[in-house]
């Protein structure tokens, strides 16, 4: 046996696909592909959420009050007329559950609709709205998550992305940090569309209950005032909630299709009256 | 979005850093393997006669009758390692874990074990630069793992041998 030193032309020992295009398309299969059945299932979740029996609905939904007189429980006097504001809206709205009031001593400018049939309302959003037709508008809002079973949407799209996350850290956790963001955005932009259902269910209820829309956009236009110019409008394609001046926008149209009319609002009176 | 942006400056990191590493270490592979070439290397497990190699350099029947009964003097055989330790870096270990999810060949990996191979077997070589032939190599790879998820970290190789050397 002859011993005949040689080294080989090429390496065969390495396959010879790039790694940076290998790279790029392998994430992008990966992105459309979570992306794309993120999107089914939530097809699918709205599907059965629309589909409820509206019986089955409130049951799942734990409804916090089983009467009107336990709604109106240990209130003050300033939630009590929020609460005959409510009750008197709700007699507009397809929601067969009581719901209760809460205000809350806080100064934020906000509302929140909670499962369970409960609305809260902060104290900042009652000192900045002077029309009893500007709160009514809000509280039709929340009485519109209610209508549209917004909360149970949500947790049903909160199981599915549960479910995405915890498939994919499984295999490893460097692709779930790159899709985490990507669903995030997802879900932002479903939580605007939401608030712009609950939008439209507001304004008819409004219209419904006064006869005309004439207040609905006195949230909104001061917000516009307060906060639009200082924030990047990149913020706000991750915000939960839709810019204020779209807002504006979308009611007009709508208020302009369906042929409402506006009239000046009401004030406050009695315990909410502005001092 | 700052985990986000994090995760992406270590891919690109991981990658520039990874392929110049990579780059520089083939090339010094290279050299060193064509400076080596003439140390007879075999995992055969008795030597080579050399007597009709190019350079000269031999060994005769009768020296490799006496290395087998161990009775030759002026020729002496010893163990001889080689060890090497190659880590892969972040962006070569996420395209691994794609690769993980699809399938196919893992590049990444694959230049990973060579490199190591190879330069086990060029420090086991280096060791003994007065061997005349090197028999019965083998190689043991493992792998030394981060920690947690499987994930392979880094691998060794060694490489060891019986190298022959003549007085």
């Amino acid at each position: 046996m002859k011993y005949q030193p040689e080294l080989p032309d090429h390496n065969d020992n390495v396959s010879h696909n790039q790694p940076l295009r290998a790279f790029f398309s392998l994430l992008a299969g990966l992105l459309t592909l979570v992306v794309a059945g993120y999107w089914l299932l939530g097809l699918g979740v709205d599907l059965a959420v629309d589909n409820l029996p509206a019986d089955l609905h409130a049951r799942l939904m734990g409804s916090l009050v089983d009467s009107q007189e336990q709604a109106h429980a240990d209130q003050t006097p300033q939630e009590q007329q929020v609460q005959t504001l409510v009750d008197e809206l709700l007699q507009c709205a397809k929601i067969s559950y009581p719901l209760r009031i809460s205000i809350d001593d806080s100064d934020q400018v906000n509302a929140y609709a909670m499962g369970g049939g409960h609305i809260v309302i902060l104290n900042g959003l009652l000192k900045q709205i002077n029309s009893e037709n500007g709160l009514a508008f809000v509280l039709g809002h929340e009485i519109g998550h209610f209508q549209n079973r917004d909360h149970l949407r949500s947790m049903g799209r909160g199981v599915v992305l549960v479910a995405i996350s915890a498939l994919l850290t499984g295999a490893d956790s460097g692709v779930s940090t790159i899709l985490t963001p990507t669903i995030s955005l997802e879900e932002m932009r479903f939580s605007q569309g939401r608030e712009l259902a609950a939008d439209v269910i507001g304004l008819k209820l409004l219209n419904c209950r006064y006869g005309h829309v004439g207040g609905a956009t006195e949230f909104f236009e001061n917000q516009l005032t307060r906060t639009d110019h200082a924030v990047l409008k990149v913020a706000h394609y991750f915000a939960k909630h839709p810019q204020a001046a779209a807002r504006i926008i979308q009611i007009d149209t709508l208020a302009a299709e369906q042929g409402y009319s506006r009239a000046p609002p009401r004030t406050f009176t009695g315990s909410l009256a502005k001092k | 979005m700052v985990d986000l942006i994090a995760f992406l400056s270590l891919l690109t990191l991981g990658y520039l850093f990874g392929r110049h590493a990579e780059n520089k270490h083939y090339r010094s592979i290279h050299q060193r393997e064509q400076a080596l070439i003439n140390l007879v290397t075999t995992n055969c497990k008795r030597p080579l006669n050399l007597a009709d190699s190019p350079d000269g350099a031999g060994i005769s029947p009768g020296i490799q009758s006496g290395i087998q009964s161990g009775i030759q003097p002026g020729v002496e055989s010893r163990l001889v390692t080689g060890n090497v330790v190659i880590s892969v870096d972040y962006f070569k270990r996420f395209l691994a874990g794609l690769r993980n999810l699809f399938g196919g060949n893992m590049r990444s990996y694959e230049t990973l074990v060579d490199r190591a191979r190879r330069e086990a077997v060029l420090r086991l070589k280096e060791s003994c630069p007065d061997a005349d032939q090197i028999i019965n190599l083998r190689l043991e790879t493992s792998s030394i793992s981060k920690g947690g998820r499987d994930q392979v970290g880094a691998v060794e190789v060694l490489a060891y041998a019986t190298a022959i050397v003549r007085h």
